[in-house]
């Protein structure tokens, strides 16, 4: 968007709050420096299952077909996002999230349409109203979205999250001021709001997911914050992750996705 | 005098902002769709280009995933159509007959509440009732009707259950207008000819409701084809509709002329439904007039009523017949 | 005769118990959300405990309201503008000559907008308002607000059209040329003779464009702006990420104002002389 012009470079002297980040989730490789974003909450993708269900252990995206082509069959739901629908093929097979390798979106496509796709029940936006809705034993979701789900939960023990193995998306949402807002100052003064301590922790409460500011996690700790692990992933998971790209093999991603849902349909 | 008159009116100008709204806000944006649906999308930051004009992305849409996804939707609105125009032929005729005319008002708009709540929240409602732990199925297991949690949530059953709900009243509307425009003059008449009370129903009620029918069934096919929010809300993955496929290159994919192409496809499909609808309602209304004649002190048929997609601008015998009732030009929401 | 007497009471009795089943079936799902709005939990589809906590930090979410405001004026816009249109055209079309050849066109236009898709209007309208906004540069088509009462204008005036075509025909224009052989002038004869004479169809079909506007969802997915996101697509949005009470609370509150407004309507009408069951009619667009 910032190479169409649409976005306003950052006046950081208006978000002194912006120290306040942590190093993590500053300088991306999509906006190097900040200029045009500031994170405004992240995440990573994984899944959660019934261990009623699926009593073996689950570490990686290759558990997560075996459990759906077995035990889990019928009762799976994915993502309705054709990026992390194709993640899970990929990831199991250990290939580069992003890639836009021709044939191994190919091998992708064949896993996830003959496979995966004909055990699938549903494909959500979020898995914590399939959760709670009941009926489902293996959900691929959003780390936020399985805290959620989880704590609406009458026995805590019966739901697990996975941070899959060998990676997963690390999302961003951002912040950004679109060239011509009529108030940028306003705008500035917003982000900048949202980004200090006290505000960062409430919004982190509410949303279920953190917001990228230093501390929160100490912070959550001495709140006796529910599931705190689910907010936040260990420094290890932290560091398998991989960014999502928008990248040239977006269109064949929709097509796989799209194909995968006709699958599970018929 | 009169001419001078229906000079000024009976003119054109008076539509002319009609015609600039309409021609310009739908008619050239949908022209251009068109237009797109004979490009391409030459990379993945461009959602189209014109510069080769080909009928490549038509052979695209032909795909076994668009077609299985077709028939899917095809299969969910033609059940769903039929399933409403069941429920509500008796309902509209109970309301338009059988209900004291002092209570046909309030009754009439409570069938109309369902419109004025949010047909999302309303689909919603659905999903919470269907839920396989939700109260309705605890409630039916407590009570030993079920062994194990209620399993239709996310299947073609929910999605079915849901498209009947949130297009019945675009059924019973036309129809009950129909059936009550019938006239009760109508029946009586029929019945003190010594017909029965079923014969009178199908020889006379139910052919003066024909317009009804149709216009409800169209009111309820078109909408229902095009709908996939109630699909993806009740559905999960036995609710994709070819809407999505439609949104999702343009939403997700970002590739317009594939799109196009689709929206293309699906306009032709809607269209050509309407258009065999209406010769269909040609052909019944003259075996009806042939076969099911009745011989009625009025002698009036019912033409096809003025309003609805498939019909003419001219008006009908209804009209003539009880002019305090306008036919049954129904113009439901597209919800 | 005694035992068809009985088959007859038979038939009634069904066809009264289908009546009721029917209700039962339409407001089902909506008592289950008004039910519902009174759920202090976090997700909608769990009910955790009884109270109005929904309500409350229903109204005080600035996103909510923000986006049920925009859907208000949106809906109030697209029944101006739709109404206008629709009046011009519905009285135009009933009162055209026979045999003139542009009613046919007109009306087959605007039962071309009846059988569109609205997923077509949706991507059809996007490109165009991108086009007249950012590359004719005219600045109005970057508003979101404009945009949802230019779409949802574009499929209600077919309705509202239809609607106001229906009521002139029903009526006869000896009066409109009454007046005018009276001596009133074309203008005077429209204003004071027509318009009040279509009025019920007007009324009728101003109620049902803001209806259809209120309730629009896929269209104005498409054609909405940031800033300017309508109630419907809030909800949308909200179900794929979490539903929460406050979207069942707000929608009740909705639902409660609007049958209220309906029954003041009613109530007014019911004083001018309509009965209850014209006036519902004349809503329906009978």
């Amino acid at each position: 968007m910032a190479e169409h012009g649409l976005l306003q470079p950052l006046q950081k002297d208006l978000i002194p709050n912006f120290s306040n980040m942590d190093p993590n989730f500053t300088d991306q490789v999509w906006d190097p420096g900040n200029i045009y974003t500031i994170c405004k909450a992240w995440g990573t993708t994984g899944y959660v299952y019934d261990t009623y269900t699926i009593t073996r252990p689950m570490a990686s995206w290759q558990d997560f077909l075996d459990a759906a082509m077995g035990e889990a069959s019928g009762r799976t739901a994915l993502l309705e996002d054709p990026w992390e629908v194709c993640s899970i093929a990929l990831g199991a097979a250990g290939e580069d999230l992003n890639t836009t390798d021709e044939e191994k979106l190919d091998a992708c496509e064949q896993v996830l349409l003959d496979n995966l796709a004909p055990h699938v029940r549903a494909y959500f936006g979020a898995a914590s109203t399939g959760m709670v809705q009941g009926g489902l034993a293996l959900l691929q979701s959003y780390n936020g979205d399985a805290r959620q789900g989880m704590l609406e939960m009458d026995d805590p023990e019966q739901w697990k999250f996975v941070y899959p193995t060998p990676s997963a998306n690390l999302w961003m949402d951002n912040w950004a001021i679109a060239t011509g807002a009529p108030h940028p100052d306003a705008a500035h003064a917003l982000i900048n709001h949202m980004l200090s301590p006290e505000v960062a922790f409430e919004q982190m409460d509410y949303i279920g997911y953190p917001v990228g500011t230093k501390g929160l996690e100490e912070r959550a700790e001495e709140e006796g914050v529910e599931l705190p692990e689910l907010i936040f992933p260990a420094q290890d998971v932290l560091d398998r992750l991989t960014p999502s790209e928008m990248n040239e093999a977006q269109q064949r991603r929709v097509e796989i996705f799209s194909s995968a849902q006709a699958r599970s349909g018929a | 005098m009169t001419s001078r008159f229906r000079k000024f009116l009976g003119d054109s100008a008076l539509s002319f902002p009609t015609w600039a709204y309409m021609l310009f806000f739908f008619a050239l944006p949908v022209a251009l769709v068109m237009w797109y649906s004979f490009g391409f999308k030459p990379d993945q930051f461009t959602t189209h280009s014109m510069e080769q004009l080909s009928l490549g992305r038509y052979r695209e849409v032909v795909s076994p995933t668009f077609l299985s996804v077709f028939t899917a939707t095809l299969r969910i609105s033609i059940v769903g159509t039929l399933a409403c125009l069941v429920i509500a032929v008796p309902f509209a005729y109970w309301l338009a007959v059988k209900v004291p005319p002092g209570r046909r008002g309030l009754l009439l708009a409570l069938v109309l509440v369902p419109f004025w709540t949010n047909f999302l929240v309303r689909t919603l409602g659905w999903q919470i009732i269907l839920s396989p732990d939700g109260f309705v199925s605890e409630a039916l297991q407590g009570i030993g009707l079920l062994g194990s949690p209620l399993d239709i949530l996310y299947s073609r059953a929910a999605v079915q259950i849901g498209v009947i709900y949130n297009y019945l009243p675009l059924m019973i509307l036309p129809l009950f207008v129909a059936m009550d425009s019938a006239g009760v003059q109508l029946r009586e008449a029929s019945a003190d000819l010594g017909a029965g009370k079923w014969r009178t129903f199908f020889q006379v009620t139910l052919p003066l409701a024909t317009p009804g029918v149709i216009s409800g069934c169209l009111l309820v096919f078109i909408p229902l084809t095009g709908d996939y929010i109630t699909a993806s809300v009740l559905g999960g993955a036995n609710g994709t509709m070819i809407g999505q496929l439609v949104a999702n290159q343009f939403q997700n994919a970002q590739n317009w002329a594939l799109g196009s192409a689709m929206a293309v496809v699906l306009m032709l499909f809607t269209l050509a439904v309407v258009v065999i609808t209406a010769l269909l309602a040609l052909v019944v209304k003259a075996v009806i007039k042939y076969v099911g004649r009745v011989e009625l002190p009025t002698g009036q048929h019912a033409g096809p009523d003025a309003g609805t997609a498939a019909d003419l601008p001219e008006g009908s015998g209804v009209r003539q017949a009880e002019p305090a009732v306008s036919g049954t030009t129904t113009g439901g929401p597209h919800a | 005769m005694p035992e068809r007497i009985r088959r007859r009471s038979l038939t009634d009795t069904a066809l009264w118990v289908w009546g009721a089943v029917v209700f039962v079936f339409l407001f089902l799902p909506i008592a289950v959300i008004v039910l519902y709005s009174f759920n202090n939990g976090r997700l909608l589809a769990s009910f955790d405990e009884l109270g109005v906590q929904a309500y409350v930090s229903g109204l005080q979410n600035d996103v909510i309201i923000a986006s049920v405001m925009t859907s208000l004026k949106a809906a109030t816009g697209t029944a101006l503008l739709a109404t206008v249109l629709g009046t011009f055209g519905g009285i135009a079309l009933a009162r055209a000559t026979k045999g003139a050849k542009w009613p046919v066109l007109l009306t087959a236009l605007l039962a071309l907008t009846l059988v569109t898709p609205e997923v077509v209007d949706g991507i059809a309208m996007l490109p165009w308002f991108v086009t007249l906004g950012v590359d004719a540069g005219l600045t109005p088509f970057n508003n979101g607000l404009f945009r949802l009462v230019i779409a949802h204008t574009a499929f209600s005036t077919a309705i509202v059209t239809f609607i106001i075509r229906a009521r002139m025909a029903g009526i006869d224009s000896s009066l409109e040329e009454a007046a005018e052989d009276l001596g009133a002038t074309k203008w005077r004869s429209f204003r004071d003779v027509t318009l009040p004479l279509a009025g019920p169809g007007i009324f009728a079909g101003a109620l049902m464009a803001f209806t259809l506007s209120l309730d629009n969802t896929i269209l104005s997915s498409f054609v909405q702006q940031p800033g300017y996101t309508p109630w419907p697509v809030y909800i949308f949005s909200a179900v794929r990420v979490a539903l929460r009470p406050e979207v069942a609370a707000i929608s009740t509150a909705m639902l409660v104002l609007t049958l209220l407004a309906l029954a003041l309507v009613g109530l007014v009408l019911k004083r001018s002389g309509n009965s209850s069951s014209q006036i519902v009619k004349t809503m329906a667009g009978s």
